[in-house]
């Protein structure tokens, strides 16, 4: 399966301070199995792209296809969304968040349970299993949120900075696990990420976008076979494309400081309305 | 001390029964040497041995029956009815607008006002209370409930979407259940409402209810019983609100959601 998206536009219209251009032609291909990180400054509208991307959000202009089939809503199946801020359901178990899409799915208790606690197991909380979100910690609810994506057996995974709010410790071990996992499970991953270090060490290609209205600037391939070992970050390779990355990024950088917020609030989300 | 440690506890209880204590050292300072007249405050050793009389008398569970199901028949419709305009204008922007304030308004206006037609309408029997508790008590449920269904945190709502949520799951397994601590607010609001108004008109007018044997007692400058009667009311509210609080106790979410 290969995702597509062509002259991509998104235009986030509000009374108050006018419109706001989030993407202006954006042109990406994600390929089967393929892991791309999108990297670029703060409000350049990667979360944007990627919620695009997933059908969490329609775009103004272009569209977005799987195989030539236009997306027009969120499907869990097809590709499932890991969240920065994790979002699970304070209410629910960890096995219940785990299951939530085959429980919307309506699969059977029995069958929906057997899913979850495998796919905690892969990402070792299966200890877990009746304990609620707040009695873990934040790298641990990620890891949950990482296997309530998994559940669905998705094509591809959408991560809006999966890492963003971990301590560095943490962001490397679950880092290191979750590479493992990913690609041993041949997922093609769409990875939204504001760290140098993670867009090099974990992308088959890393995209790189101007500050807004967000655009393509650069596409840069790494070759090198995944899982990739520690050393890599240490390789004249890497040290390269970081510097690359580094300069693309700093450039504009007065231009970003002026509107570095992103809209968030006037994100209109489909499905369940607000 | 750290909340929720024994210690806590303890010195919380203790805090409790020094209140009470107090306020009975009060009373019976004012009955000896503090001289008020027994008119006004009878004493504290003659309430409570007519209280006594009054708890092993039919009388009195018979007339707690009529206040309390006056109140439940009040409180559960207003709180379904309720439920259900709330959860109807909340999903769109021109309803809620339309019907916020107007539950405010329900909710802030003295609607007691209206008891005399009420007793016009339905007579002095407990149909009067009920129907007035309901309607008294349905617009802070409204209000209440607009307000928890439309502050329901984005965040879960874009879990619903991504995941493939229905409209109708999304309703009652995400937006019904995030709202539930805000609901229970609304509905503890609601319950004392109902409460406030099925004692008052009970006290106004009325066949029967713990409100009427009070007023009974008053008329007849009884004040020893009237006293007596409201310490069981003071009781029976004080089990009413346990009640409340066993019902809507949260037991997951510790803090969030």
């Amino acid at each position: 399966m290969a995702i597509t998206a062509t002259d991509l536009g998104v235009v986030y219209r509000s009374q108050r301070r006018g419109d706001t251009v989030a993407l202006q032609h954006v042109d990406l291909r994600v390929a089967e199995g393929e892991f791309v990180t999108l990297i670029g400054p703060s409000g350049c509208g990667k979360s944007t792209l990627l919620h695009a991307l997933g059908g969490l959000l329609a775009p103004t202009s272009g569209q977005v296809a799987v195989d030539d089939k236009p997306v027009t809503a969120p499907d869990p199946w097809r590709a499932a969304f890991i969240f920065q801020d994790y979002s699970l359901l304070p209410w629910k178990t960890i096995l219940d968040n785990a299951a939530i899409g085959l429980r919307f799915a309506g699969r059977s208790r029995a069958e929906r349970q057997a899913k979850a606690m495998e796919m905690l197991e892969l990402v070792g909380l299966a200890n877990f299993a009746k304990a609620y979100p707040h009695e873990l910690s934040g790298g641990m609810q990620q890891r949950v949120a990482v296997a309530r994506a998994m559940a669905m057996e998705p094509e591809l995974l959408l991560m809006d900075e999966p890492f963003g709010a971990l301590d560095e410790q943490t962001r490397q071990k679950l880092g290191d696990q979750m590479s493992r996992i990913l690609t041993q499970n041949g997922k093609g991953v769409v990875m939204v990420t504001h760290s140098l270090d993670e867009a090099i060490f974990w992308a088959d290609r890393i995209v790189v976008m101007s500050p807004r209205p967000g655009r393509i600037i650069r596409e840069i391939v790494v070759d090198r076979p995944r899982p990739r070992d520690l050393d890599f970050i240490a390789s004249d390779e890497f040290g390269e494309i970081r510097q690359e990355l580094f300069r693309l990024i700093s450039e504009p950088v007065e231009e970003t400081a002026a509107d570095a917020t992103a809209p968030t609030g006037a994100v209109a989300l489909r499905g369940g309305r607000g | 001390m750290k909340r929720g440690t024994r210690g806590y506890v303890a010195l919380v209880w203790g805090l409790r029964v020094a209140a009470l204590a107090l306020l009975i050292g009060a009373w019976l300072f004012a009955n000896g040497p503090g001289k008020v007249s027994t008119l006004l405050l009878p004493p504290l050793g003659k309430v409570l041995e007519l209280f006594g009389q009054l708890v092993i008398s039919g009388e009195f569970w018979g007339n707690l029956w009529i206040t309390l199901y006056s109140m439940l028949i009040a409180f559960v419709s207003a709180a379904v009815v309720g439920t259900l305009v709330g959860f109807w204008a909340a999903r769109g922007q021109l309803r809620a607008r339309t019907i916020e304030p107007l539950a405010v308004w329900g909710y802030m206006a003295p609607l007691f006002l209206f008891y005399p037609l009420f007793l016009l309408w339905f007579g002095a029997g407990p149909e009067s209370k009920i129907t007035l508790a309901a309607v008294s008590t349905v617009f802070p449920i409204v209000y209440g409930s607009i307000r928890a269904f439309r502050s329901v945190d984005p965040i879960y709502l874009r879990v619903a979407s991504a995941y493939g949520a229905s409209r109708r799951q999304t309703d009652w397994l995400i937006k019904l259940r995030a709202s539930l601590p805000m609901l229970a607010s609304a509905f503890r609001v609601g319950a004392a409402y109902s409460i406030t108004t099925v004692l008052a008109a009970e006290v106004l007018s009325s066949t029967g209810g713990l409100g009427y044997i009070l007023a009974k007692a008053s008329q007849l400058f009884n004040v020893s019983q009237a006293f007596a009667i409201l310490i069981g009311i003071v009781l029976f509210v004080a089990v009413l609100q346990l009640a409340l609080n066993r019902l809507f106790r949260q037991r997951h979410a510790a803090g969030v959601g």
